[in-house]
């Protein structure tokens, strides 16, 4: 299955090391947004495929629902799922679902932050220079994230759903 | 009226100075600063500098090296706050601080870190690599 999310990955991998030695900050920022952005299509294609569902003839309606997630909004999401007391809306899901004893969820949440705002970081700042332990850092981020939806989704599939529902419908619940 | 509350960024950098970090286990950085701020959507953040001295290989600063002390600093700003200000937790060296959210503070707090942190790190790395000699960070200008 081609995703584009995982090709983002490799190509964040291979700007990190570029060049061996002496990295051009160019190379080092690219990358950095590369993995922020394989993350954010990666759980776009999982939240999609888990709640559109992954039958072929879905892949325009699952493009479709891509559309509505939002880089802050998603950022908002990851915020209220490490929280021991979310807000009302979600408290329910928090005592059936134990969701503050799931270190993946924590994980997945806590690097998108992290990513999110390296990558604007490495997208906008540019009075600050970035060093390659900083985009491997990155990467792995990106990495670990990844194998944390795919444990998440594996062993607490309600919990995955929530968070896959949150981030797609953030826009309008929100605010709720 | 309206009532501002300042963060006590000062009461939170307690929390996580390298003495708590080298009680965790943790290979601790030179020093730690927080600084209060807003991050890139406009919230209001902490940024939680982790600053460990230039010769700090790249090898030191490896994610899988410094995951748990990241998350272990990050969360426990988080809850000292009330889960309310997102503390975003960077690991620099000292010469990579130019450019960062809370520069001009990061410098004035690198002139005041004291003898004492400095004395700490080098004494938590003699224990922790007992094959190399200690070699102290260099002064700060």
């Amino acid at each position: 299955m081609a995703k584009l999310s995982l090709d983002l990955l490799v190509q964040a991998r291979m700007l990190a090391w570029r060049e061996p030695r002496r990295p051009k900050d160019a190379n080092l920022r690219r990358s950095v947004s590369a993995s922020y952005y394989a993350l954010f299509h990666f759980l776009i294609e999982e939240c999609t495929l888990l709640t559109i569902g992954t039958a072929h003839n879905r892949v325009r309606l699952r493009q479709f629902a891509g559309r509505a997630f939002v880089h802050g909004k998603m950022k908002a999401v990851c915020e209220e799922f490490v929280k021991t007391t979310p807000r009302d809306l979600l408290e329910p899901f928090w005592q059936s679902l134990h969701v503050p004893s799931i270190p993946d969820v924590r994980i997945l949440a806590e690097n998108f932050i992290a990513l999110q705002q390296q990558r604007h970081a490495a997208d906008y700042n540019l009075s600050r220079r970035f060093k390659r332990h900083e985009a491997n850092r990155a990467v792995d981020l990106a990495q670990e994230a990844f194998d944390a939806w795919r444990r998440l989704k594996r062993r607490h599939t309600e919990l995955a759903l929530l968070f896959a529902l949150a981030l797609m419908l953030w826009p309008g619940l929100g605010g709720r | 009226m309206t009532t501002v509350v300042i963060p006590d960024t000062k009461g939170l950098a307690e929390l996580v100075q390298p003495s708590q970090l080298a009680e965790q286990g943790f290979t601790a950085p030179r020093r730690v600063s927080v600084i209060f701020g807003v991050d890139h959507t406009g919230e209001e953040a902490y940024h939680v500098y982790l600053v460990f001295p230039d010769q700090t290989p790249d090898s030191a600063l490896a994610w899988n090296n410094v995951k748990d002390m990241v998350r272990w600093v990050q969360e426990r700003i988080w809850k000292a706050d009330g889960e309310q200000r997102w503390p975003y937790v960077r690991i620099k060296r000292e010469s990579e601080i130019a450019g960062e959210p809370g520069e001009s503070q990061l410098r004035r707090d690198r002139l005041v870190a004291s003898p004492t942190v400095i004395q700490s790190h080098a004494q938590v790395n003699r224990h922790k690599n007992p094959g190399r000699s200690a070699r102290p960070p260099s002064e700060p200008s």
